[in-house]
């Protein structure tokens, strides 16, 4: 039962850092567009020295007041710039590391990860999503190299050797669109034992033929509800859950709170460009309408309130009164951005579903959703009430 | 809470079904469980049970029990605050 009580402020943020813009990939749903998105001659491809020394100064000053810190390496591929990846952990653990609990991770297409970068991913512990869409067959119709080779093997191997460290964890990321269906690749990513897996629709441009259409978007929402089936069971049984999409609402139906945006885009989210300009999001690298500042001068309050105000529910006309708004927040920027609305019909059925995997919970086993926050937590807890059961019984 | 020379009864399965139910409850409702920790004797009075069955849950109710429990708030905040959109941007990788 939702609250007056609104979600407060984050006390952890995400840095996204796109090291580079480009990629040796041609993937070809990429919203990358093959290298310089929105940046055209002007901007440069990969992050300098100058701009990674820059760039940790100002994590150093932004960062001070959250307890936990992600930094979140992206591109492009990050790992055409593996240089930008070391230098800035490295300057972040002596920066940051005595202010914050820090974490990284990095996406990638895992077709540049050698025994070198591997070792290093480990050594700092990082969450590594490598972008896998399926069995072979799949991968391979639309995640093609340079000169157009598949790259299934080269990621497969790569997955294989992640799995053989010891503090890496490991996450599978698949695009969704008509030719690769969500249970499908669901099933296949948690076949190779990821640690996480994330499955979202493709997200290309306005005039795009890869697009879900109708009967395709019918089916994705039907494997929305196999994916919160499958979340319910490892739930019940005392694993957590694989994908996430559903956690941070059925925590929020825990806590009984309201939401007025749908992410931390422009305050405990940003994205970084390989030039030091600072975005609320990597999705968001390139629009002019969205800069927020560059990590040589820092943020403009001004353009943060204005984003900040435009990302709330409040701030678009169609999501005032929605019933909805308060687990949805106003939707996805980028997309409004990118594609001039919200996907609202996805977003109502991933409530729907963490209103029935809460539900569930709730009347059978409520301590299992504390496996959302984390597996310390629950086993606290579950060893409390087993020892106040075993009180009781003796 | 603990009381010497209570009868206790051993493995009555009304009493391990309502404590169940409690920690179930408290677990779930924010205002049930800062009601527990306040109160256990006034909120265990409400569950209509019969005295021996009551006094055998307030015995068995530890503090350090209901201190966690009442911290279960704090915990998921973090996490529930957090609205970051699954595990980083909804984007290509």
């Amino acid at each position: 039962m939702l609250t007056a009580r609104f979600v407060g402020e984050s006390r952890e943020c995400e840095i996204l850092i796109n090291t580079t813009h480009s990629c040796n990939l041609r993937c070809r749903y990429c919203f990358v567009e093959g290298g310089l998105k929105g940046l055209g001659e002007s901007g440069p491809a990969v992050m300098g020295r100058e701009t990674q020394e820059a760039c940790v100064s100002f994590l150093e000053a932004y960062c001070r007041s959250f307890e936990r810190v992600t930094l979140h390496f992206y591109g492009g591929e990050p790992f055409l710039n593996f240089e930008a990846v070391k230098y800035i952990s490295e300057r972040a653990v002596v920066s940051l590391g005595n202010n914050s609990v820090l974490r990284f991770a990095v996406t990638t297409n895992g077709t540049l990860i050698n025994g070198d970068i591997a070792a290093f991913l480990d050594s700092f512990g990082f969450s590594v999503l490598v972008s896998c869409d399926g069995p072979p067959r799949v991968h391979d119709m639309m995640r093609l190299d340079a000169d157009g080779r598949p790259t299934s093997q080269r990621v497969l191997e790569t997955i294989r050797v992640l799995r053989s460290y010891g503090r890496i964890q490991l996450g599978l990321s698949a695009v969704i669109h008509k030719d690769n269906r969500l249970s499908a690749a669901y099933r296949y990513l948690k076949s190779l034992s990821p640690a996480f897996i994330k499955a979202e629709y493709v997200r290309t441009g306005p005039d795009d033929s890869m697009g879900l259409n109708e009967e395709d978007a019918e089916r994705y929402l039907e494997d929305l509800g196999y994916i919160a089936d499958d979340t319910i069971e490892r739930l019940l049984q005392g694993r957590q859950a694989l994908d996430y999409r559903f956690n941070s609402r059925v925590l929020q139906m825990w806590r009984g709170t309201r939401r007025r945006v749908f992410c931390g885009a422009g305050s405990s989210v940003l994205g970084i460009a390989a030039d030091g300009d600072i975005y609320p999001c990597t999705l968001l690298i390139g629009d002019g309408d969205c800069r927020l500042g560059n990590v040589r001068d820092g943020l403009s309050m001004e353009a943060v309130e204005r984003f900040r105000q435009w990302h709330s529910f409040g701030g678009k006309a169609s999501c005032r009164d929605c019933p909805d708004r308060y687990y949805c927040g106003g939707g996805c920027a980028a997309m409004w951005k990118m594609k001039g609305r919200g996907f609202c019909e996805y977003i109502r059925s991933e409530i729907r579903l963490a209103e029935y995997i809460y539900g569930r919970l709730s009347e059978t086993r409520p301590e299992a959703l504390s496996l959302m926050v984390s597996r310390e937590f629950h086993d606290r807890l579950a060893e409390m009430i087993n020892a106040e059961l075993k009180g009781i019984r003796e | 809470m603990r009381e010497k020379g209570a009868k206790c009864k051993k493995n009555n399965p009304i009493v391990v079904s309502k404590t169940r139910e409690i920690l179930n409850r408290a677990v779930i409702d924010p205002r049930f469980r800062d009601e527990l920790f306040e109160n256990p004797v006034k909120v265990i009075k409400q569950l209509d049970l019969k005295r021996e069955e009551e006094e055998v849950i307030l015995r068995n109710l530890d503090e350090r029990m209901l201190r966690f429990i009442q911290s279960i708030d704090d915990k998921i905040s973090l996490l529930s605050e957090s609205i970051l959109c699954t595990n980083g941007p909804c984007g290509i990788a």
